[in-house]
């Protein structure tokens, strides 16, 4: 069973169709990319699958479970959790702080046992604490352990919100452009985290990115839309010499482009 | 020294303040500063913790308040009981109201919050029959603690409802405090402070709303309680929108989101606000205008002075302009 199908969805906002009659799959432990131009609706499939929009048609499932329609958090409670292109933290918060937040589905026990400081409640707590420690080892901001949010660097700033995700505890990671304004160097970086989520903890990922040499050379797919519909679909190979793929996106061909 | 131990200290200072202090008018004083924290501290949990503004705080207040009295002064019930009925009245209609209007968007909840209290009253001061309509009820008896047949105190004294009202309040940041540490207090943090980033995680922005919606509606109908029985008499004024003004205004010029700052605005204000009797029309004015000073000059309250929760924001900060939803 696939880890994500979405099913003919469409959406209009006024007259523009902003996502039109898009399917696709993503299988367990894949890494799916999704590429085309600005506007062509890439965040707004990412609203739609994840419920901060609604869907004027189709369906979305997770793991065989429909889940179209439901609430953001409902849908972070089924295991898909998003970023945003827009750079997104608890900006005020020292940064685990901000990992304590997002870890807030695994803090939360019964109201009383809670309100009343129960041992299982304080557990669960260190448990969950230990554990953000380890993300931020993982992706790499160990150092910042305490820094304000709003003091990172821009380059940090987006390994955080990866970080936000993954206190989650996702089975599916949406990547809205991580890897915008980051330099090379830590581009580099993102492609490695991106391998290591995938095949260290066997996490599957749909990602937004306009960097081709990190989507080449991270995804297993590669998904295109334009104008709101997918006009090419396959291996990262497969879709930069797509002849429909070149004239609406890449403009030239892929090498010289990277060259 | 961490913001707990001071409200401690500060609890245990009040404790024997009495011994120091004979002036009937300073405990008087004192035992409403009592009862406005409490009432800004059950504000503070919706307004500061959850950032949700309520402006009709004082229909709890006045609900609790006006159990109170209906149940001692026509069912002759005793204070111990008239006390959580009236938590539990109070907190009954701010399930129902905040079940309803917590999911409408921003301005909606604000202006329903303040019409409901609005209608309250209206509906009260028409009530003639029912509940004496702008008669209000007059002689609310005093509470009365006894033990096997010995009366241990009578509350003829100010000191009795001092410690009356010291115990609640202590109760009632007790209670705000257990709130705010618990992972309902993460989860309506979380929302305070980024609502979108919040849902991404799997946060419920209404169910944290609701819960300290309810929370604070206790609390304030059980500060409403303690008014009627010290004061010994309500009326339709409880219901007013001025409660809900003091209140906001000693959340905001004390500090939003902590647990000290209620108990300083009540202090600040409520001192202030009693001084100013004499001026009595101008009074309000007076604070809308301190209201206003406070919210460009000392956002974070009087708190921010020293326990500041945040830290200052870095001038040339790299994401300062990230929240706004401008850039796209
Ligand atoms: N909430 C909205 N209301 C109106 N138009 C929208 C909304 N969200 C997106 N759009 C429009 O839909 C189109 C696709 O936008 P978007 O999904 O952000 O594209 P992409 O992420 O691929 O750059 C754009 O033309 C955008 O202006
Ligand atoms: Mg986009």
């Amino acid at each position: 069973m696939a880890m994500l199908e979405i099913d003919g969805v469409s959406k209009r906002y006024g007259g523009l169709q902003a996502v039109k009659d898009v399917t696709l799959r993503v299988g367990k432990g894949e890494i799916v990319s999704l590429i085309g131009p600005n506007g062509a609706g890439k965040t707004t499939l990412f609203n739609l699958i994840t419920g901060f929009a609604r869907p004027d048609s189709g369906r979305v499932r997770l793991e065989g479970e429909d889940v179209t329609g439901l609430s953001p958090e409902a849908v972070a409670r089924h295991g898909m959790v998003r970023s945003f292109q827009i750079t997104n933290v608890f900006a005020n918060m020292p940064v685990i702080e901000n990992l304590r937040l997002a870890s807030y589905l695994r803090m939360r026990s019964p109201l009383l046992s809670d309100v009343f400081g129960l041992r299982s409640a304080r557990d669960r707590a260190a448990r969950t604490m230990k554990e953000a420690n380890g993300i931020l080892d993982l992706v790499g901001l160990a150092r910042f352990r305490d820094t304000p949010a709003k003091r990172l660097a821009y380059g940090q700033l987006r390994l955080l919100e990866i970080a936000i995700a993954l206190c989650v505890r996702p089975r599916l990671l949406l990547l809205d452009e991580p890897a915008a304004g980051l330099n090379s160097r830590e581009g580099e970086k993102l492609t490695e985290l991106l391998r290591r989520l995938r095949d260290g903890r066997g996490l599957t990922v749909l990602l937004v990115e306009h960097d081709m040499d990190l989507v080449m050379s991270v995804s297993d797919r590669v998904v295109v839309l334009n104008f709101g519909e997918k006009i090419a679909e396959g291996t990262p190979a497969e879709v930069k010499e797509n002849p429909q793929v070149i004239e609406a996106y890449l403009g030239t061909p892929f090498e010289e482009e990277a060259a | 020294m961490t913001e707990n131990r001071i409200v401690l200290l500060l609890l245990a200072l009040a404790a024997v303040l009495p011994a120091f202090v004979g002036d009937q008018y300073v405990m008087h004083l004192l035992i409403m500063t009592f009862f406005y924290a409490m009432l800004s501290t059950s504000l503070n949990l919706i307004v500061g913790y959850v950032g949700e503004l309520s402006l009709g705080h004082a229909a709890f207040l006045g609900l609790g308040a006006y159990t109170s009295a209906v149940l001692s002064t026509e069912a002759g019930l005793p204070f111990w009981l008239c006390l959580p009925a009236a938590g539990i009245v109070a907190g009954t209609a701010a399930l129902a109201v905040g079940a309803i209007t917590l999911r409408l968007e921003g301005h909606f909840f604000v202006l329903i919050s303040l019409a409901f209290a609005e209608v309250l009253r209206y509906v009260v001061m028409n009530s003639v029959e029912l509940l004496r309509g702008p008669l209000g009820y007059p002689n609310i008896p005093a509470p009365s603690l006894s033990f096997g047949g010995t009366v241990l105190a009578d509350f003829a004294s100010k000191a009795h409802f001092y410690y009356l009202g010291l115990a609640l309040l202590a109760a009632t940041l007790y209670a705000a405090w257990r709130f705010a540490r618990s992972s309902f207090g993460l989860g309506a943090l979380a929302v305070r402070e980024n609502r979108r980033l919040a849902r991404a995680v799997g946060i419920d922005p209404f169910r944290h709303a609701l819960v300290a919606f309810v929370a604070g509606g206790v609390l304030a109908g059980i500060a409403g309680s303690f008014y009627a029985h010290y004061l010994t008499f309500v009326g339709p004024e409880v219901l007013g929108f001025s409660f809900t003004l003091s209140a906001l205004m000693m959340v905001v010029i004390g500090g939003r989101g902590t647990l000290l700052g209620p108990l300083l605005g009540a202090a600040v204000v409520g001192i202030t606000l009693e001084l100013l009797r004499s001026v009595n029309e101008a009074r309000l004015s007076i604070f809308g205008i301190l209201l206003v000073l406070a919210v460009m000059f000392l956002p974070d309250g009087l708190v921010s002075l020293r326990w500041r929760r945040r830290p200052e924001p870095a001038e040339e900060s790299p994401t300062e302009a990230l929240d706004s939803p401008l850039r796209s």
